[in-house]
């Protein structure tokens, strides 16, 4: 298993110099000038030449992303060009708050989705099943910013239940902190419910037909001890990759839910350096987020490979 | 009975199927006859019918410059039908080259795409895109193009595992032994045989496309006003959410709608066609 980790880590490397490379040269390929972005339109050629002077944006590319990668080896994630401040401080202020919505959106759409998921497979072909299978279909196919905007118009603007905006520090109170995560949870939460429900009914519908269980059951063994005990361990092995592919895709809505909300997180920091033409910044939001992707499919895959001990007696014969 | 006769009717079998099939169309004749359909001009404003609600005049009310939205959400399934359809052909295409390429020749030019698929596939799809439009500019056409390069390595994917499969069966291999060229075995044999995975793909892709355009028309990057976009009607009447709540609800329903209709269509492409449906 060691081995079987260290040689995955290994091959990560290519695909996050690959995922730096494609990032700098799409920047650079990007029309405007930091330069003339930092300085305003009005601003004259000598002013524009002297800035990107200093930006070090008169090397040529490949120059440019040696000694970006040169100062990430070190730990350097370079200054903003617009706020001047180091990346790497902006990113610790911003990613806890992106952290916070991703785990909360996961966790509770998780517990939520892998529970119904069973009761459909359970009682299939009943009204439960029908309603619920309807809900799943309605969670994939719902626009996260439409039904954020219809949260945020229901529960903020008419009920005044929750804040339509921002983040509360812990500082300010534990209701207040969680009041301010609801809605933006929920919005961002809502496809992985839809998602992981259907993958978690069909995968224990297709463990519900096969051999053992009905042997399980011809033995004489109780209805809840055959699909808590048997059915369960093994049709929740597949779902546990497709929560490996939600991380990725809750990274990615965050960037959407986070401007809806006014969320603080890099997501909204990476739409804004975007629009700004603020390289360091976009570079490293990208690099972030492609590295929890990774590593998040990384782990997901370590843990199915040690629950599904016929990969895990494989791997080792290997 | 033939194969497409069997698919045809385990398919029609599938009534939720059928009702997103029917969606679609509906869509699509929205898209082809909006001049016909559309009450009025979709960009005209009228400034005297500000914000009205929803009234016998206007199905669905009107936005800030009067303009009636009923109108402009048939207008605007022009564009999301016209994104789906391009981008996923873009993706579909590419997808299906490379993942053909890495399945039937495998090697060092396997080890290569399979690594620009790792590389595309490990950016967030939407900040991947995101960025994608930053470089080409805000337009309909360019989110096309974007959609479409996210998408690629999906379809990829799905390809190079369905030839993998398909590669090693013994008709193959007679082919390859009566010496027929590369070309001819992965037209005649391969191709056929590994499309029905990426068939159930392309329905899913399309959702994905027309909810990505209405994103990044939402974030301003995409269709550009006065053109109406379902996401960028979405983005303009959030400011008025209070006022006129009907101009987000309809745009925000028609995208969910069509989704939803694209849903349901792979659901039931993929019970018609997987091989255990089949052999009940």
């Amino acid at each position: 298993m060691t081995t079987y980790i260290i040689k995955r880590l290994f091959l990560l490397v290519p695909v996050l110099l690959g995922v730096s490379l494609t990032t700098f040269l799409l920047l650079r390929l990007t029309p405007g000038d930091p330069a003339t972005s930092i300085l305003g339109v009005q601003a004259t050629p000598v002013e524009v030449a002297r800035i990107r002077k200093a930006l070090g944006l008169d090397k040529p590319w490949y120059v440019q992303y040696g000694i970006w990668l040169g100062n990430i080896f070190q730990g350097d994630l370079g200054v903003s060009y617009q706020s001047k401040k180091p990346v790497a401080e902006l990113v610790r202020q911003r990613f806890p708050a992106t952290l916070e919505l991703t785990v909360a959106a996961l966790l509770f759409s998780t517990l939520l989705a892998i529970p119904i998921g069973i009761l459909t497979a359970i009682k299939r072909n009943t009204a439960a099943d029908h309603a619920f299978t309807s809900f799943g279909l309605f969670g994939i196919s719902m626009p996260d910013f439409w039904f954020a905007i219809l949260l945020i118009l229901v529960f903020s603007l008419y009920l005044g239940w929750f804040p339509a905006s921002g983040r509360s520090p812990w500082a300010a109170g534990i209701g207040k902190y969680f009041k301010h995560l609801v809605l933006p949870a929920l919005a961002l939460g809502l496809f992985n419910i839809g998602a992981l429900m259907r993958f978690t009914r069909s995968s224990m519908l297709e463990v519900i037909g096969q051999d053992y269980i009905r042997t399980a059951r011809a033995k004489g063994l109780s209805e809840n001890r055959v699909v808590l005990h048997h059915a369960l361990r093994n049709a929740l092995i597949p779902t546990i990759t497709v929560l490996g592919l939600q991380i990725g895709y809750a990274l990615g809505g965050s960037v959407i839910i986070e401007q809806v909300f006014a969320w603080p997180g890099i997501g909204w920091l990476a739409l804004t350096a975007i629009n700004q033409r603020d390289y360091p910044v976009v570079m490293a939001v990208v690099l972030i987020n492609a590295l929890v992707f990774v590593l998040s499919n990384l782990i997901v895959d370590v843990l199915y490979t040690w629950v599904n001990p016929r990969i895990r007696i494989s791997e080792e014969a290997a | 009975m033939s194969g497409f006769h069997k698919f045809r009717k385990r398919f029609s079998r599938n009534h939720l199927a059928v009702l997103g099939v029917a969606i679609i169309l509906l869509l699509l004749v929205c898209a082809l006859f909006a001049p016909w359909l559309a009450p009025y001009d979709p960009i005209k404003s009228n400034i005297r019918a500000r914000l009205e609600p929803p009234t016998l005049q206007h199905f669905f009310g009107t936005d800030d410059l009067g303009r009636d939205i009923f109108s402009r959400i048939i207008f605007g399934s022009r564009i999301s039908l016209q994104v789906g359809l391009v981008a996923v052909s873009i993706a579909t295409s590419a997808g299906m080259l490379m993942g053909i390429l890495a399945g039937y020749f495998g090697g060092f030019l396997d080890s290569l795409l399979m690594r620009i698929t790792d590389i595309l596939f490990a950016f967030p799809a939407v900040l991947l895109a995101i960025a994608i439009m930053a470089v080409l500019g805000p337009s309909t056409f360019n989110v096309m193009i974007a959609v479409g390069i996210v998408y690629i390595p999906i379809f990829a994917r799905i390809t190079r595992a369905s030839i993998l499969v398909v590669r090693n069966q013994d008709y193959v291999e007679a082919a390859q032994s009566l010496g027929v060229r590369s070309a001819g075995i992965i037209f005649r044999h391969i191709i056929p045989n590994a499309l029905d995975a990426v068939i159930v793909q392309i329905s899913l892709a399309m959702a994905f496309a027309i909810l990505v355009e209405a994103a990044l028309s939402f974030l301003g990057l995409g269709t550009q006003p006065p053109d109406p976009s379902w996401g960028s009607m979405l983005s303009f009447g959030r400011q008025y959410m209070l006022e006129a709540p009907w101009w987000t609800l309809f745009p925000g329903l028609a995208i969910f709608l069509t989704v939803f209709a694209l849903h349901l269509i792979g659901d039931g492409l993929r019970d018609a066609l997987d091989p255990k449906t089949v052999l009940e």
